[in-house]
């Protein structure tokens, strides 16, 4: 706060020292009326979930036909073999991967809280390299221990780099094209599962607010990403380590 | 959205290739058979394509009574099937028939949504802390504004 200048000669100083410029009270009461309901609507907003806004979705043109521009005998895509590990190193994630498949209610199936380190693939979809969408799932965080393997996800930016490496010993590269947020009641099935003119890869973990009701969070974050090629394993690529329980204590 | 533009007239002679080749060289590729999506709820419509398949087809979901036909396309056979109420969530062997020749792959019917992959530890503290952040900056304003009150009545005095 800027003190006013004394007037020559006026009343005692310990008066004027405390009396403020006359603009200064208006212009300070209402930016402090505004940090005052900032405030109060921060605290509110901590507290109360608000419903995510769902924006209408214009059909895509290749809806009518997905395999207008998608040939899966048209390359040399890679045979059936299961994945076995993930590597990110743009955010440092080296993770095993389970195979998943539908809990009893219908639901994605997902690897165990006890497991944050552990990644899984959808089983009955394309394996990596094999025409199609690959898709993995991974937590975010767990109950308690704080984050868990795909808790970077956020971080990924286009154009990082994803290998797979599968059981044959074939490591299979990946770039990522997109980052999307999806109400979970709205995941979009044809862009998650569809094809696309080469083999994909996509990454689940959660987003959004954490619904303490519900035990879950609202939104799933899902890492689009594009087949960029695939080689054999080398020693470099067996010797990487796979991150432990222990690195997410 | 996330396919790359069709260059329609690269696409044609890319066909029109291929047709050649196919009509040229005895057409004994084994079948292949591709679902998009490879997974869906009730309501999904499912487009099958069945790749070197150089007649009309059918296709069959395993266990239910949906059937489909697939006309033939180019050299390839293509047509779809929708998930109905009957296909309780599960994986699905959809097989598709062509001439002599069968070929299979999965279809997963799930109920819907998305996937519980969080157990919302780091969840809570970012929600405290915007509570916290917020209940600092109340304290703040209204220090400033009784601060503000209380000098006017200093200078009215």
């Amino acid at each position: 706060m800027s003190l006013p200048p004394e007037p020559a000669g006026d009343a005692s100083p310990e008066r004027s020292v405390h009396r403020p410029e006359p603009a200064f009270r208006p212009v300070a009461f209402v930016a402090l009326s505004f940090v005052l309901a900032g405030g109060l609507g921060l605290m509110l907003g901590s507290v109360l979930t608000l419903p995510a806004i769902e924006l209408p979705r214009f059909e895509s043109p290749f809806r009518d036909d997905p395999f207008a521009v998608a040939d899966p005998a048209g390359g040399a895509w890679l045979d059936r073999s299961e994945p076995t590990r993930v590597d990110i190193d743009a955010v440092d994630v080296h993770a095993p991967l389970t195979a998943l498949g539908l809990d009893y209610e219908g639901d994605f199936e997902v690897p165990g809280m006890w497991r944050p380190h552990e990644a899984g693939w959808f089983e009955a979809g394309p394996t990596p390299g094999e025409f199609g969408p690959t898709v993995l799932m991974g937590h975010v965080d767990t109950e308690r221990s704080g984050p868990a393997v795909f808790y970077p996800l956020k971080e990924l930016g286009e154009g990082d780099r994803i290998e797979v490496t599968r059981e044959d010993g074939v490591v299979v590269a990946y770039e990522v094209t997109a980052i999307e947020s999806y109400a979970k009641r709205r995941l979009p099935y044809e862009d998650v599962f569809g094809v696309e003119p080469e083999p994909a890869l996509r990454l689940i973990t959660c987003g959004g607010a954490f619904d303490r009701r519900a035990g879950d969070y609202t939104e799933n974050l899902v890492v689009f990403a594009a087949y960029t090629g695939h080689r054999d394993a080398t020693e470099k690529d067996r010797d990487r380590p796979l991150h432990g329980r222990d690195h997410f204590e | 959205m996330r396919m790359p533009q069709p260059i329609r007239g690269m696409l044609l002679t890319l066909s029109a290739a291929l047709v050649l080749a196919l009509t040229a060289a005895p057409a004994n590729a084994a079948v292949t058979v591709t679902l998009s999506p490879t997974a869906g709820a009730v309501g999904t419509r499912v487009d099958v394509l069945a790749s070197d398949c150089d007649m009309d087809a059918t296709g069959d979901v395993e266990n239910t009574d949906t059937s489909f036909k697939l006309p033939k396309n180019n050299n390839n056979a293509q047509g779809s099937f929708t998930v109905t109420e009957k296909m309780k969530p599960g994986t699905y062997t959809v097989t598709v028939t062509c001439g002599s020749d069968t070929a299979a792959t999965k279809f997963t019917v799930t109920s819907g949504t998305g996937a519980a992959t969080g157990g919302g530890s780091t969840a809570s503290q970012a929600t405290t802390a915007v509570l916290w952040t917020g209940a600092a900056a109340v304290l703040v304003a209204a220090a400033g504004l009784w601060l503000l009150k209380r000098r006017s009545n200093v200078t009215a005095a």
